[in-house]
């Protein structure tokens, strides 16, 4: 294939996901501007590396895995592994059990629901945003872009049993991290008072 | 088919609200939760969790000159000036 022909068969591939793979990349670097660069890198990428492409398969899960490269390159934050004593620290329906606790359960058909309505879009997203690097990855693959565990292990280039870890473990810490921004927002104390 | 038991459900829980379990593993799970009003009660939590989540992670539009940037970018790895396109005369 020429390089002209190479270019126009790159470019309509990448014209339908450029709207996901942006706003993955916004997600996840949060911010405009770092989101266009993001994505441009990881564009320029992978054209030069389109002829490796094998036609047929997965182009979007193909071109995330380049996006997530790129970002994790660029942004990979400079902190500790999560200690595992934390993780496994969070039972299982961490929240189902807070909620339970205090007593939301026995007073309301939908406590899941009356809590998540008090957290705002942006709280969700910081909460996503300050898990360790590869459940942050794995939560905005699955929770954004309704990505199967199959295609998360493609992106992530890890067996599907890993990503299913990954997202298992990664949600109660993003439910642990829910549960703190509604104490710290007063949340919590004011859904207690209502249910004394 | 026999359903699972509380625990075995428990183990196979964000699976099931996932949509990952295999045909026969969700129907084990769902006579169960049929059965079991504590177990059905978790399901519906976590549920409605992933939608709420998933409801407020919304899908941000791109720019719209997103496209002709990239397109650009690739014009210029290719030191080809910009705006010609490959194909066009």
């Amino acid at each position: 294939m020429s390089e002209s022909a190479l270019q126009q068969e790159f470019e309509r591939q990448l014209q339908p996901i450029l709207g996901p793979a942006f706003s993955m990349a916004l997600h996840l670097a949060r911010d405009r501007d770092d989101a266009e660069d993001v994505v441009q890198e990881a564009a320029l990428l992978a054209f030069r590396g389109f002829g490796s492409f094998q036609p047929g398969t997965n182009f979007k899960a193909w071109f995330f895995r380049i996006l997530t490269n790129v970002f994790l390159h660029r942004y990979r934050k400079k902190q500790r592994e999560p200690q595992m004593a934390d993780i496994e620290d969070a039972p299982d329906l961490y929240l189902f059990c807070r909620t339970a606790e205090i007593g939301l359960h026995a007073r309301c058909q939908d406590p899941a629901g009356l809590v998540m309505s008090q957290l705002t879009a942006e709280q969700v997203s910081a909460a996503i945003a300050a898990l360790p690097d590869e459940y942050r990855v794995a939560a905005t693959l699955y929770f954004v872009e309704e990505f199967s565990y199959q295609e998360i292990a493609e992106v992530m280039e890890c067996p599907v049993g890993t990503i299913r870890s990954r997202l298992h473990r990664g949600r109660k810490l993003l439910q642990k991290a829910l549960w703190r921004i509604a104490e710290e927002q007063g949340i919590i104390a004011a859904l207690t008072a209502e249910v004394a | 088919v026999d359903s699972y038991t509380c625990e075995q459900v428990a183990q196979r829980l964000q699976d099931y609200v996932d949509r990952e379990l295999c045909e026969s593993d969700r129907e084990r799970v769902a006579r169960h939760l049929e059965e079991c009003a504590w177990c059905a009660r978790e399901a519906r939590f976590e549920s409605t969790l992933l939608l709420e989540i998933r409801g407020r992670l919304s899908r941000i539009e791109a720019p719209p000159d997103l496209l002709r940037k990239v397109t650009a970018a690739i014009d210029g790895a290719l030191d080809r000036p910009a705006g010609v396109r490959p194909g066009k005369v």
